[in-house]
């Protein structure tokens, strides 16, 4: 009996309250001081400051500030191929008067041959080493008009040869 | 015998260069080769001229005085057809009176004689 007369007066202290406010801290004690405020259904209670606002910049400053970079990168940009270019011209140049010269002793090396190929065709005169050195002849060219010293070197050479075929000297 | 040979030695036979008897008588009479040999005195004596002559008569085991009797008599059988035997027989004469050697005195007497008879 004691037990239900306890929670029936318990329930009922419970029901007779009423909520007036959607503080959740208006039945906390804070040291003794309630919490009377009205408070704002999901207000955000940290964001009291104002958001401080960047400068605005100033719009003159930033086209000055574009253009006089735009004119010195062009500087740059333009004073590279400048200097790039006038090298290359004077190194052209340089090679040029090079290849000019090679081409000339070419040229000139390429008349000499040529002249003396022209010289031979017409004159068929042969060279002083041919001269000096005995030639083996073969049998179109073994006449009684061929060099005696070509005649002999021949029949050496024949001597040899067949000697090498038989396997014995011929004197 | 070798064509090439032979036709290097028929080339030196018509060869108006002297040089041609030296080397007719270095490289063909001192050959070891017979053919070659009596080919080559027959060259000498085609010449007909007496530094070529001299060589198949006046020299010990070449032309007439060749060991080899087919060498010697053809060599001897080229003399006797010879046209024109003036100097021949002046290298023979010259041969037979001066001549050191009494075998090449008798084989250039024995030829003299041949060159006579036949006459």
């Amino acid at each position: 009996m004691k037990i239900n007369s306890i929670i029936n007066t318990t329930i009922k202290s419970i029901g007779s309250k009423k909520t007036t406010s959607t503080n959740p801290f208006e039945h906390n004690n804070f040291s003794g001081n309630a919490f009377k405020g009205s408070v704002l259904p999901f207000a955000d209670v940290f964001q009291a400051i104002k958001p401080v606002e960047a400068p605005k910049p100033n719009k003159m400053k930033m086209i000055a500030g574009a253009v006089l970079s735009a004119v010195t990168d062009f500087k740059v940009r333009m004073g590279q191929p400048i200097a790039l270019f006038a090298q290359k011209v004077r190194e052209g140049i340089a090679n040029g008067i090079n290849r000019v010269r090679v081409a000339r002793n070419t040229f000139r090396e390429m008349g000499k041959n040529f002249q003396g190929r022209i010289a031979q065709m017409f004159d068929h005169k042969p060279n002083v080493a041919d001269v000096n050195t005995p030639k083996v002849l073969n049998m179109r060219h073994i006449t009684k008009d061929a060099p005696v010293q070509d005649l002999k070197a021949t029949w050496i050479a024949e001597n040899a040869n067949v000697a090498k075929e038989s396997g014995k000297a011929v004197a | 015998m070798n064509k090439k040979i032979e036709k290097i030695i028929d080339a030196l036979e018509h060869h108006e260069d002297t040089e041609s008897i030296s080397v007719l008588e270095e490289l063909g009479t001192n050959s070891s080769d017979n053919e070659v040999r009596e080919r080559t005195a027959q060259a000498l004596v085609r010449k007909n001229v007496p530094e070529a002559l001299k060589v198949v008569i006046t020299n010990q085991g070449k032309g007439i005085n060749d060991l080899n009797p087919v060498v010697a008599m053809s060599t001897v059988n080229e003399i006797l057809n010879l046209e024109d035997k003036t100097e021949v027989i002046k290298v023979l004469d010259d041969t037979v009176d001066t001549n050191e050697t009494e075998d090449i005195r008798d084989n250039a007497q024995s030829v003299k004689s041949l060159l006579t008879m036949s006459e």
